[in-house]
């Protein structure tokens, strides 16, 4: 129809509060003069609403327009990715309030709601973020609702419950969808969010500030088919670190690996240099389910293997995705804790990079690190003589001092106090500097048994680095300088490891025990939110469908659906016609039946032909102790049958509840 | 000529569908419901959506689409229902003149107490008035509708529509009420008719007065057997002799509203000027009488007098028969 609708005013609350429910997620990553435009536009909006300013004009229009564009740009320096295209959409969203007058433009604003509502999944799929999207969804759609009210209609919360109970109604129809129509790989590659990357960084700097994050924010979760190692075997390897500057550590370039490709992308094995890694002894399952690093290395245990086609084997034998993890990214690793990693002669060319050391820095160290090697004897008993001498002088602390530009050399001789990547660093420094290549390994040490004990969950601050030495016969041989020092903080967890002084660093909440028991608890619950329905896949998909409907052709998922919506609608329609079947009769019989029931109890009932006057004064005749309390009853019968009284019928409803006729007793 | 041909076609489909009755039921064969325009945009929302949803693998946008699909499936239901089950009757309309608007009650009213919400009923092409059932179970409206013919005019089909409750959908019936609507033709001022004078004149001395006892006319020498109330006191006592007085009742002069005497250069203009004549005479009381080609009222006064007078106007054959007529 081509009348043009006014918007109901009760509608506009409604609007604003979706309005702002739905943008409160994106606040983190919008510019702030987004934020500014939009309290001048809700302000100037409410203005408007209660008549005492009028729409803007073009200039003012113009200036609000240019407000956000120039926030965008501010922020994002360009329009390319995800979140300036957020800030375009909200911002077209939000302006769209200022030129809102017809139901047309009302609904447009709606439907841009319903996109904001579901554009801050791709930021997160919490539990927590879940909840929030669907009672934004509920909002939103009671907005809607409200906009298609009458003009006259007053601000109430019937919109919001009619919502709910209308997405109730098609919850059953949205499972079904969820759950049996197919699952599409995507179509095109999208702008991804450019959110800071989290957890184990690409280099390490031991001497400045820490670069591994302390919190207790998730890292990942592994589940184990069967139990997991031991907790000191638990090295999650990362990243391995050849690479020394005299200060920072990075990963040797890619193109210093001569005898093939730097990672193995074919499942069944294409490189020469995968014969290096021998598996050895009992295999371990498990699946890793990994929050966004935005990074693309994997966490596994050593020696790790899998058939996964969107992950690659590396040379220094980790594991790589494809892509950056932008969103919690599940795989499946096979593991063999025995192995051998390069157990023939190191090649000219491996040793020299395992045993790069740049020229100027630490001599002590390197002085030191020649002379041992001289006086033990044998690499292993090196070894041994170092990881001795760090147990017993030195002081494991989150809080070292700053090292100088001789890091290794103050930290081995001077401060002696340091956490995890001093450690690692100064041995694989001293071991290349007796002739031993080595290098430094970062990942995760541990996890944490969740709730129900059927998966592990590792946490930023379970971040740890190790080192690795190459001993001739046996290739790399995994070495934890930091478990000579604190043994504790590899066999319990970091926290034992910590004085009272650093524990709080961690934050106190952890000591709690029974605060502890319901983080669990809660992780458990968003362990199982994310394993089956963020993950529900194509994989778990064939398989319901195979457990439910016995097969994957298209009829059975037709019949299924067909199934579904018929029955769920019919309850719809049913339950429609029940609301708006025939009169249900007049409340007031319903009283006046439970009256006569209580009269034929006592033997007085009312005849069929009696009208209940004429019945009232038969009764008066009969039972004149009952007269009074009769007289009322059909009085009040009347007075709501006839003219409508509500008055009466509360009345009635009292005097038939208190009238306990009893028996006459016959003398 | 095709597009023409298909609405003659859907309009006799219509009509075989909804009968003319003047009170009807509506339930599931007699709506009729279908994507309103912001309907369709909302399909194409879910589309936006879900296709965010799968390229970027993100199960809860797909979710929300899935659940936006079925909302709209449920919204049919409710639509539907925002109908469904109301009873629609017409009551008659007012006489009016033409150029004026008709006004014809509708009352809506409901079984059960599921509200009714944002419903629009209207004469096709005319204004709409709101229907709300809320808290009350019946709602009367009025919907005018402008009448520019004299004549009976019929409303043709009133279209009940609504899309509440998320104006997906809307859902929409053609009830033909089988109402309609008395026009009498526009007033149009004219002099008396001056011919009506004259006919008074000539027959004054036949039908003036009559013996009564309403107006005192004279004075009469007294005739045994009259009543005594009417013998002059006043007179006698002065010693005048015995007179009666005499009573008349003025007989009021009937008008006749004559068709062919009526000015005017067309049949519509004749009968518009008879219908100012008919509603001054009307308004002074003064009794006339309508004598039109195939039909003639006696003299008389009175409310109905007047409204059978404009009945008969406005009922006056139309133009084609003009000739036979005059």
């Amino acid at each position: 129809m081509s009348r043009v609708y006014q918007m109901p005013r009760a509608s506009l609350l409604w609007l604003l509060l979706a309005q702002a429910m739905v943008i409160a997620p994106h606040t983190h990553h919008l510019s702030i003069w987004i934020l500014v435009a939009w309290t001048v536009v809700v302000l100037w909006r409410w203005q408007i609403y209660c008549g005492r300013w009028s729409f803007p004009g073009r200039l003012a229009k113009f200036g609000l327009v240019a407000l956000c564009v120039a926030g965008l740009l501010l922020a994002y320096r360009s329009l390319q990715g995800l979140e300036p295209m957020m800030g375009l959409l909200i911002s077209a969203f939000l302006l769209k309030l200022l030129e809102m007058q017809h139901r047309r433009d009302a609904l447009l604003v709606i439907y841009l709601a319903y996109f904001v509502t579901v554009s801050q999944f791709l930021f997160s799929t919490s539990l927590l973020a879940s909840g929030y999207g669907l009672v934004c969804l509920l909002v939103v759609t009671g907005a809607l609702i409200s906009a298609q009210q009458s003009s006259r209609s007053r601000f109430s919360m019937r919109p919001l419950r009619l919502a709910a109970s209308m997405l109730l109604q098609s919850l059953p129809l949205m499972l079904v969808l969820f759950l049996i129509l197919p699952r599409l790989p995507s179509f095109w590659s999208l702008p991804q969010s450019h959110a800071a990357s989290t957890g184990v960084s690409d280099s390490m700097a031991p001497g400045d500030f820490s670069q591994l994050s302390r919190s207790s924010e998730l890292a990942f979760r592994a589940t184990f088919s069967g139990s997991p190692p031991p907790m000191t075997d638990l090295y999650w390897r990362g990243l391995v670190f050849s690479q020394f500057d005299g200060r920072r550590w990075n990963q040797a370039p890619e193109r210093d690996y001569y005898d093939g490709a730097f990672v193995d992308w074919n499942p069944g094995g294409g490189e020469s240099w995968l014969s290096l890694q021998q598996s050895l002894g009992r295999e371990y399952r498990y699946r890793v389910m990994l929050e966004p690093t935005q990074q693309d290395w994997l966490y596994s245990l050593a020696s790790a293997d899998s058939s996964d086609s969107r992950l690659g084997r590396t040379r220094d034998f980790r594991l790589q995705a494809n892509k950056p993890v932008r969103q919690r990214f599940e795989y499946a690793v096979v593991s063999y804790l025995d192995y051998r990693h390069e157990v023939e002669p190191l090649p000219k060319w491996r040793s020299r990079r395992e045993l790069q050391l740049p020229a100027g820095y630490n001599p002590q160290t390197q002085q030191m690190a020649r002379q041992w090697r001289e006086q033990v004897g044998s690499d292993r008993a090196l070894i041994d003589r170092f990881l001795a001498y760090v147990g017993k002088e030195f002081v494991y602390t989150l809080q070292p001092p700053r090292l100088g530009l001789h890091s290794v050399d103050e930290f081995l001789w001077q401060s002696r106090r340091g956490f995890c990547e001093h450690f690692a660093s100064s041995f694989v420094v001293f071991m290349r500097a007796a002739g031993i290549p080595a290098r430094v390994v970062v990942g995760y040490q541990g996890g944490e048994p969740s709730a129900e004990r059927d998966y592990l969950l590792i946490r930023q601050s379970d971040a740890h680095a190790w080192a690795e030495v190459w001993l001739p016969q046996r290739g790399w041989l995994r070495i934890d300088p930091t478990a000579a020092v604190a043994p504790e903080r590899i066999e319990q967890g970091l926290s034992s490891a910590l004085s009272d002084r650093d524990s709080h660093l961690l934050g106190g909440g952890r000591k709690l025990q029974r605060l502890n028991q319901l983080r669990l608890e809660w992780d458990q619950l968003s362990y199982n939110w994310h394993r089956w329905v963020i993950n529900y896949d194509r994989d778990l998909q064939v398989n319901f469908l195979q457990a439910w409907l016995g097969g994957t052709d298209p009829w059975r998922i037709a019949l299924a659906l067909m199934l579904v919506a018929g029955v769920s609608l019919l309850a719809v329609f049913l339950w429609g016609w029940w609301q708006a079947r025939g009169p249900r009769g007049n409340p007031a019989d319903k009283y006046y039946r439970s009256f006569c029931r209580k009269m034929s109890a006592v033997g007085l009932a009312r005849d069929k032909r009696e009208t209940p006057r004429i019945y009232a004064l038969r009764i008066r005749l009969e039972r004149p102790d009952l007269a009074l309390a009769i007289h009322q009853i059909s009085q009040c019968y009347e007075r709501v049958s006839y003219s409508q009284e509500p008055q009466a019928l509360l009345d009635l409803a009292r005097a038939v509840r208190q009238f306990r006729p009893r028996k006459q007793l016959r003398s | 000529m095709l597009k023409k041909y298909f609405q003659q076609r859907f309009w006799h489909w219509v009509d075989r569908r909804l009968p003319p009755a003047r009170s009807v039921h509506l339930n599931h064969g007699r709506l009729f419901i279908f994507p309103s325009r912001q309907g369709w945009s909302f399909l194409l929302l879910l589309l936006l959506i879900w296709l965010l949803g799968t390229n970027y693998q993100n199960n809860l946008v797909l979710a929300v689409s899935y659940s936006l699909i079925a909302l709209f499936v449920v919204c049919i239901l409710h639509t539907f229902n925002n109908l469904a089950g109301l009873q629609v009757h017409a009551l008659q309309a007012r006489p009016v003149f033409a150029g004026e608007r008709a006004r014809f009650e509708i009352r809506v009213s409901r079984q059960g107490h599921r509200h009714r919400e944002n419903i629009h009923l209207s004469w096709r092409g005319q204004d709409s008035a709101l229907v709300e059932l809320l808290e009350a179970s019946e709602c009367h409206s009025h919907l005018a509708i402008e009448a520019s013919q004299r004549g009976w005019l019929a409303p043709g089909r009133l279209l009940i529509e609504t899309s509440f409750p998320l104006g997906l959908l809307r859902a929409w019936t053609w009830l033909d009420m089988d109402v309609r609507c008395l026009v009498y033709p526009r007033p149009i001022v004219a002099p008396l008719p001056s011919a009506s004078l004259a006919a008074v004149d000539d027959s004054a001395q036949a039908s003036a007065v009559v013996v009564g006892s309403e107006d005192f006319y004279g004075f009469k020498s007294f005739q045994p057997g009259y009543s005594l109330k009417h013998i002059a006191w006043k007179h006698y006592a002065r010693g005048g002799g015995l007179y009666l007085k005499q009573y008349v009742d003025y007989r009021a002069e009937s008008d006749w509203l004559e068709w062919q005497q009526t000015p005017g250069e067309t049949l519509e203009q004749r009968l518009s000027h008879l219908c100012h004549w008919v509603l001054v005479y009307s308004e002074q009381q003064r009794p006339f009488g309508l004598r039109l080609p195939h039909t003639q009222l006696v003299p008389a006064t009175g409310e109905a007098h007047k409204l059978a007078a404009l009945e008969a106007l406005a009922l006056f054959p139309t133009v084609s028969r003009e000739g036979a007529v005059a």
